[in-house]
């Protein structure tokens, strides 16, 4: 393990420089032409820099200062242009290096591209220099403070939203509800109708336990359980608690059975049901498919309760894991694992940055020109605030998930994973299956959503939707939209682009079609149930309190 | 049209420093702008609102969105509304 290196940044680049050693040739060729285009870059600058001297007579020093910054910058960005693009595709096409081995060095080789951006220094950046001007330097004062709070808080991570501005309950994650269910891993709220008469057969969501679950509470326009309680279904969702040392050795069966499973037995039995909806988001979603198939490996006698399933952008086979498979590798689990070993839990801001660095164009460097150079503060964005708003994740838990799916797509391969006493297979799933994945995902690339098709048993309609892994599934129907999506049935053996190039294109959101294809499933209808009774009293009103854990 | 065709225009190089040499026209799609994706939509919806004042949905901003059918929303949200987002 290099303690040095414990991303394997610097040794995955040097392995693919280091591949050109057997085609000398063709990198000595490569050299010459990056120096004929700088070469060519430079006497195309020198003259535009002549040209322009003639411009700049009668202007005030201002407008020539800024002028000249914005020259500089313009061929700064072209020589970081030039340069990077060398350096990406000596990367990209290093001969003889294993496909991970080669996604890992492209992946750092963006990272430092866009580190080493021209923008990202002032007097590279003319909006950096212009508000400096327009604000006679109140600017830098104020990105100067901004840095101080950052760098006193301690997590060297930059304020990507006004925090201030949104409190949980209150202006974020406010539909009506009851928490019905406490456990030492989660909560599960159900909410309040708003029709006369719901859909019998009530939706179970099983939320993601990175982060918090009210990423599908958001602001009232963009809330999905309020969307569907709207619709008149019943929506039982779990939230859980953001785990501590005391949970170190609670486990990825944990979360399967006295979570997921816990949380359909409690929405049937408040809804007088033997049936729910069940609906997964990323590794929620995972945990689903594995309970699917330990209750589908339930011995024969006991009705199965979960009528259909419902996928979000999730992983099932992790051989193609996209960008994230930069930070798997035997080495980096083993610095996870000890960075686990003193607290029982993986800190949010080591996932916190591991995220960014997934976005880092949008979730590092724009923040940082936006916070530091320009003097901005940091916008009110509901869906930004749940990024900022991390959880840690607990020891045991942590690692079987990165050992056994990421490294050993164990879920996937069939080869023998035991959860909860019981074989997984997912082929033995035959229910219905709904699976939605999108188009710029980083975490869940969508062909590998789509392969979750291909894995179960029972018939599946995949909806490919346009956008990331949260703005694609936070996808309220509206008048403006101008998203897309495309949806099949699909028994998922064909090539992914294939299946996409065979369905039509349609506007907006698929909200309503997953809607119209729950309704499909059970159209009856009944009075609503009472919030929580019986063995499951109200405890407490939504959002509850598990959400507010630090 | 043109004036907030040009302030956006500004918005846009304030946002996405490394748009480069890429040139802005109003049929310029959001999708061209390097690296945009939905997060960057984010960043660009909420230099938008601050800029002009008003609400931008941020399913508007679309990579199939043209600079010109921006500037036509900023001027005339209702109207846009109205024709479901065309």
């Amino acid at each position: 393990m290099d303690i040095l290196d414990p991303l394997g940044i610097s040794s995955s680049l040097r392995r693919a420089f280091l591949s050109w050693l057997q085609d000398d040739a063709e990198f000595y060729r490569r050299l010459l032409g990056l120096y004929l285009d700088l070469q060519h870059a430079l006497m195309e600058e020198v003259l535009r820099f002549l040209s322009g001297c003639k411009e700049e007579s009668g202007k005030d020093l201002n407008e020539v200062l800024l002028g000249i910054v914005r020259n500089n910058a313009q061929s700064c960005r072209r020589y970081h242009v030039i340069l990077t693009d060398w350096f990406r595709s000596l990367v990209a096409e290093a001969p003889g290096l294993e496909r991970r081995e080669r996604e890992r060095a492209v992946f750092w080789m963006n990272q430092f591209a866009r580190a080493f951006s021209p923008a990202n220094l002032f007097w590279m950046n003319p909006a950096a220099v212009q508000k400096f001007m327009d604000s006679a330097g109140e600017s830098i004062r104020k990105g100067f403070e901004s840095w101080l709070e950052d760098s006193a808080r301690g997590d060297y991570m930059l304020k990507i939203t006004d925090g201030s501005a949104f409190r949980i309950g209150v202006n974020i994650a406010t539909t009506p509800g009851h928490v019905v269910f406490r456990n030492d891993l989660m909560e599960i709220i159900q909410y309040c109708p708003s029709t006369p008469e719901v859909y019998s057969v009530p939706i179970v969501f099983i939320q993601p336990w990175i982060n918090k679950f009210f990423i599908f509470d958001l602001s009232e326009k963009e809330s999905f359980v309020r969307y569907l309680r709207d619709k008149g279904f019943t929506v039982f969702i779990t939230s859980w608690k953001n785990p501590a040392t005391e949970l170190r050795h609670t486990t990825f069966d944990d979360y399967m059975l006295q979570g997921a499973l816990k949380a359909v037995e409690v929405a049937m039995e408040i809804c007088g049901t033997d049936k729910v909806h069940a609906a997964g988001y990323c590794i929620g979603g995972t945990a689903l498919a594995a309970l699917m198939a330990w209750m589908n490996a339930e011995p024969q006698g006991k009705s199965m309760p979960v009528l259909d399933w419902t996928l979000f952008s999730t992983l099932v086979d992790f051989s193609e894991p996209g960008e994230i498979g930069a930070f798997i590798n035997e080495e980096t689990i083993r610095i996870v694992e000890a960075l686990m070993e003193r607290d029982g839990y993986l800190d949010k801001n080591y996932i916190g940055m591991v995220f960014r660095l997934l976005g880092s164009e949008s979730l590092i460097w724009r923040t940082y020109i936006h916070n530091y150079l320009c003097g901005g503060t940091p916008p009110k964005s509901p869906m930004l605030y749940w990024n900022s708003d991390g959880t840690r994740l607990p020891q045991s838990m942590c690692s079987f998930y990165l050992r056994e799916f990421y490294m050993k797509n164990s879920l996937a391969a069939g080869n023998g994973l035991i959860l909860g006493g019981r074989p997984i297979k997912l082929e033995s799933i035959r229910q219905s299956l709904y699976a939605v994945g999108t188009r710029q995902d980083h975490i869940c690339p969508w062909k590998g959503t789509f392969r979750t098709c291909s894995k179960t048993g029972g018939p599946a309609r995949y909806v490919l939707s346009s956008e990331g892994h949260i703005t694609g599934i936070v996808n309220p129907p509206s008048g403006t939209s101008r998203r897309k999506f495309w949806a099949g049935d699909t028994d998922g053996n064909c090539d992914p682009e294939e299946w996409l190039s065979a369905q039509q294109e349609r506007g907006g959101s698929w909200w309503d079609d997953w809607a119209e294809w729950l309704i499909e499933k059970d159209s009856s209808l009944s009075k609503p149930p009472e919030a929580g009774g019986g063995t499951y009293p109200v405890l407490g009103n939504a959002p509850g309190v598990y959400v507010m854990e630090q | 049209m043109n004036e907030t065709f040009k302030k956006i225009k500004q918005g846009i190089q304030n946002v996405f420093p490394d748009m480069g040499n890429v040139e802005i026209t109003p049929e310029t799609r959001l999708g061209e702008i390097p690296d945009f994706d939905s997060m960057a939509a984010v960043n660009l919806q909420t230099c938008l609102e601050e800029m002009f004042r008003l609400s931008i949905p941020l399913d508007l901003l679309n990579e199939e969105m043209t600079v010109g059918e921006l500037a036509a929303y900023i001027e005339q949200p209702e109207k846009m509304r109205a024709a479901g987002g065309k």
